[in-house]
Parts: structure tokens; C-alpha cells; sequence
């Protein structure tokens, strides 16, 4: 069953900047929810605050896990995206443009070199650990 | 790494994390409703704990702004009584390099990540112009970009 993929509209109306690697990345992640149950949404249910923090929204059914979504502004070609839990955690992907891969970071400490082949079930058991 | 600028940095991430602390206990301890306070609910403390972080980002970029004014000053630079942030930056980039080859400015340059600075800067002018939409890197990464960039400064 085809899904809606949520890639917001802002990426396409900046000028001058290239988020095609913020848009793939989502896709990947966001594929990965699916298969796994996550509902995937833009966040508008969430309150004002929140929401204008958040891109897209994953949530497990009859959970109270969240994971929001966040990709900040660049200039150049050096991407960054927020990943916010529900348990108060931040992990942030950072673009590394010459090997084309998204690290992991903890507090500038990082993860994991390349996101993809890491894999998000990983990022979900380290995000929900107790 | 300079100390004298880790350890200020370190010292407002530090309250930063404190204060996530003690809003985190609260938002565990209920999930709705809270005395003296029938608005409360664990979303507004995920939110204030969001507002804390852009808080404690716009108090990082002050504080090393305030280390380059002060470097620049130090050092006899004319900077004028309200600087851009951006000339201050570029300033102090400019001051630091000062007597070194075309090489070793360009090694030094991207060891401190000057444009990982002046990211931070639009993030700040972006909030402070209230555009609709901003988000800061957490705070244990601006601490790092502003650690790795005072790095070598005295």
C-alpha cells in the first residue's frame, strides 16, 4: 500500500540551497516507520511550541513514544537534522558532504558514520532504552 | 582547546542541564494536572524544555561574543560601539591569522570551522527577527562549534 511520505514544502522554497539530502534521508526514515508501524505526520497535533519545532512526527500506536523531526537551515551544503524524543533525548545527523553519508551525534559526540547502514531500529532501541 | 573558554562554555550548558533535569522529573511525575496550575501538561514542559534550549543557545553565542569583543579589544582592533556579529567573527578570524601563510590560514580556518559559527549566528538572527520557523543545534553541539573555534584563541 503506497504511503505519504511528509517532506516539507520549505525545503523546495529555499533559494540557492539544495536539500536533496535531507529529503532522501527522510524518505529513508520515514519508509523505515511505516514497515515498522510508526504513524508518520507533520506535527501539526502537536502543541504550538512543538509543532513549530517539528518537520515530521513519528508515533508508535498505543504508545506514548514520539520521535520529532527537525531540519535546520543551512547555507551551504552541510545538513543538519534535530531528532527529538518523547523521553527527552536528542540526537542530531549531521551531512558529510564528500562521503555523502549522515553521521549520528549524541551532544557532538559521534554515533555512528553512516545513519543508513546503522540502521534506525538500532536509533529507536538507544532512543527508548530505559 | 582553550580552558578559559571551555570552562565558561561548559559552565552554561552545565545550568542547561540542570534545568532540562528538573523539567523532566516534572514532566514524568504527572500526566496532567498539577497543584496550583490546572493548565499544566507534560506537552507545555516538552515545549519549555525546547524554549530552555534555544534560551541556553542564545546565551552561548552571546558569551562567545563577548570573548571576541574582548579578544579584539585586547589586540587594539577598532571594532565601533555595536558590531556586527558577523564582523566580529570575521574580525577576530582575521586578527588571529594575522602573519600566517596563505596555507596556514586556510589549515586554520578549517580547524576552528568559521562557517560553523556563522551558522549559528543566522540560527540567532533568525530567532531574534521572530521568523517563523527556527531551529538551534543542541546545546552540547554549539557548545562544541564554539569550543572547537576558541580553540586556538587566547
Amino acid at each position: 500500500m503506497p504511503h505519504d511520505y511528509i517532506i516539507p514544502a520549505w525545503l523546495d522554497q529555499a533559494q540557492g540551497v539544495d536539500y536533496t539530502p535531507e529529503k532522501q534521508i527522510l524518505t529513508n526514515l520515514e519508509t523505515w516507520a511505516f514497515e515498522k508501524g510508526w504513524e508518520v505526520t507533520n506535527g501539526s497535533t502537536l502543541p504550538f511550541d512543538l509543532s513549530q519545532r517539528t518537520d515530521v512526527m513519528l508515533k508508535k500506536p498505543n504508545s506514548d513514544r514520539r520521535i520529532r523531526v527537525a531540519i535546520l537551515r543551512k547555507k551551504g551544503n552541510r545538513g543538519s537534522i534535530r531528532l527529538d524524543t518523547s523521553n527527552l533525548r536528542t540526537f542530531e545527523l549531521v551531512y558529510r558532504p564528500r562521503a555523502k553519508k549522515w553521521r549520528l551525534e549524541v551532544s557532538a559526540v559521534p554515533l555512528a558514520e553512516d545513519m543508513q547502514a546503522w540502521g534506525w531500529d538500532r536509533l529507536a532501541d538507544l532512543a527508548f532504552k530505559p | 582547546m582553550s580552558a578559559r573558554h571551555n570552562a565558561a562554555f561548559e559552565l552554561v550548558r552545565l545550568e542547561h542541564d540542570s534545568v532540562v533535569s528538573g523539567l523532566a522529573l516534572l514532566s514524568k511525575s504527572k500526566k496532567s494536572g498539577a497543584p496550583g496550575n490546572p493548565n499544566f501538561s507534560r506537552d507545555r514542559v516538552e515545549a519549555g524544555i525546547a524554549s530552555a534550549g534555544d534560551a541556553y543557545a542564545l546565551l552561548l553565542i552571546a558569551v562567545g561574543e563577548g570573548f571576541m569583543r574582548e579578544y579584539l579589544v585586547l589586540a587594539g582592533v577598532r571594532i565601533g560601539e555595536e558590531p556586527k556579529l558577523s564582523s566580529l567573527i570575521d574580525q577576530s578570524v582575521k586578527q588571529l591569522c594575522d602573519g600566517m601563510s596563505k596555507q596556514q590560514k586556510r589549515a586554520q580556518r578549517n580547524m576552528i570551522d568559521v562557517p560553523a559559527v556563522h551558522s549559528l549566528r543566522q540560527n540567532r538572527n533568525d530567532y531574534a527577527h521572530g521568523h517563523e520557523r527556527n531551529v538551534f543545534p543542541s546545546i552540547g553541539k554549539v557548545e562544541s562549534i564554539l569550543g572547537k573555534f576558541f580553540g586556538p584563541f587566547p
